[in-house]
């Protein structure tokens, strides 16, 4: 932890006692945890990050005066604290932005793959699709779509960040373009993706280039969505909950990387999925990449196993699903399309052999 | 909206954000900013303050879960039957409000 942060937690804090104290501590320390991450997210140093959470956060004063007035002032009325408390709300308009016709700005956040709305809607509007209503229910009316299609970002909240996420950091929203695939999907329309690094989306006959030359991103958050349904085939339900794990949304310092050669052709884009158990649950570890122009695939894994087993059909695959037996755990190779016109999300391969494996 | 209309109903939009789906801070920030679309945005430390109260008062429970970025635990709100009951009024209330408005020039 940071001096600084620190210094604000104590103040935030001061006055409070025991487990009060011990409390207010954790939950303002994992809202500097969330909310960092997501502004590093953005481009920002830890530091600036820090700085900019701590900013939002607001004055540790005057959170540690409505923390008083709750956990040490004699209960008042609710009207009274409601008073009280509102008066420290800092309320302020949103501000108007500009519409931008052109590639669209696209950042990867975790499992999301976000777009600036503005310049998605001008995008959308500028293929010829309607755009109605506000962003958190637009309706779609897309060119030949069977029908127009709502999408609702906020209902129900799923996954680790919103789907509509507001940020407070550039003052812009941004909306994951994995709804937009959803919508065109629902509206009977086929789906391609081509490119990795600032892929082209084409939604019927809409063209969105995610990304732009200043601010690259690339296709990684939207094949990875691909996963969901062969995670939820592996265990024969839909679970409440999946858990998936990789490097790109989960920082680790042990890391494996698996070379393959000789798969597919390059640009084609394939997942290389393990499993471990964590805490009663069944883990999906994986790595998305494209095969290089050499024919290589390069994987980095979460943890260091000496080696992969891989199984070349789902049925191996489910039943050593979860086994970790002398550091070796089945793995299996995933094809996945670019074009889901047919519904197909991945494709299982044949067996092949690791040519690399190094564990840091 | 004016600022004070929406000030003065922060335990309403703080219960009726939790009405489906336990959330915990950082998730109830940004679902409330997205649902007024920017125009509630405020210090986000004095939501905290806010949220201790209703739990003070019954309205609301909590619990902490690991967080899977690996920082602290995040401590999810739930809604009590109290704070549903109390949810309803406060709707109730405003529905009331919003009509008895409507001569006035449209709802509140």
């Amino acid at each position: 932890m940071s001096r600084a942060t620190d210094r604000y937690l104590r103040q935030a804090t001061r006055g409070l006692t025991g487990s009060a104290r011990h409390a207010v501590r954790t939950e303002l320390s994992s809202h500097l945890h969330e909310r960092m991450r997501q502004h590093q997210a953005f481009g920002l140093s830890e530091e600036a990050a820090e700085a900019r959470v701590l900013a939002e956060l607001g004055a540790p004063a005057t959170v540690n005066r409505g923390l008083l007035q709750v956990h040490t002032v004699p209960w008042l009325t609710p009207l009274g604290l409601l008073g009280m408390l509102g008066a420290t709300l800092i309320l302020t308009l949103p501000h108007t932005q500009a519409q931008v016709e052109g590639p669209v700005a696209s950042i990867p956040e975790l499992s999301l793959q976000y777009v600036e709305v503005n310049s998605l809607k001008a995008q959308l509007q500028k293929e010829g699709v309607s755009v109605q209503g506000p962003v958190d229910h637009w309706t779609l009316t897309f060119p030949n779509g069977k029908r127009p299609v709502t999408i609702y970002p906020n209902l129900p909240i799923s996954g680790l960040l919103p789907t509509l996420y507001p940020n407070t950091t550039n003052h812009k929203t941004y909306l994951d373009a994995n709804l937009m695939i959803k919508a065109a999907d629902d509206a009977g329309l086929s789906v391609r993706l081509d490119g990795w690094t600032n892929p082209i989306l084409h939604l019927g006959a809409v063209t969105l280039q995610l990304g732009t030359a200043a601010a690259p991103t690339d296709a990684y958050n939207i094949y990875a969505q691909f996963l969901g349904p062969f995670a939820v085939e592996v265990l024969g339900k839909q679970p409440e909950r999946l858990y998936m794990g990789n490097l790109r949304w989960y920082p680790s310092p042990i890391r494996s990387h698996y070379l393959l050669n000789g798969v597919g052709q390059p640009g084609e884009v394939y997942a290389l999925v393990t499993t471990h158990k964590d805490q009663g649950h069944l883990v999906f570890d994986f790595d998305v990449a494209p095969v290089d122009a050499q024919g290589k695939l390069t994987f980095n894994l979460p943890y260091g196993l000496s080696r992969l087993q891989l199984v070349p059909n789902m049925t191996a695959f489910q039943q050593l699903k979860g086994r970790d037996e002398q550091g070796t755990a089945a793995a299996v190779l995933l094809r996945l399309p670019n074009d889901v016109r047919s519904g197909t999300r991945y494709v299982v391969q044949p067996l092949h052999q690791v040519a690399e494996n190094i564990i840091e | 909206m004016d600022q004070n209309t929406l000030r003065g109903h922060l335990d309403l939009i703080l219960l009726a954000s939790l009405e489906q789906v336990p959330l915990y801070g950082v998730q109830l920030i940004q679902h409330v900013q997205s649902l007024t679309a920017g125009h509630f945005h405020f210090k986000e430390g004095t939501l905290y303050p806010a949220l201790h109260r209703l739990e003070k008062q019954g309205l609301l429970t909590a619990d902490l879960q690991p967080s899977p970025t690996g920082g602290p635990p995040r401590k999810y709100y739930h809604l009590t039957p109290a704070g549903r009951t109390d949810l309803a009024r406060r709707q109730q209330a405003w529905q009331a409000f919003s009509t008895a408005m409507q001569p006035f020039g449209g709802q509140a």
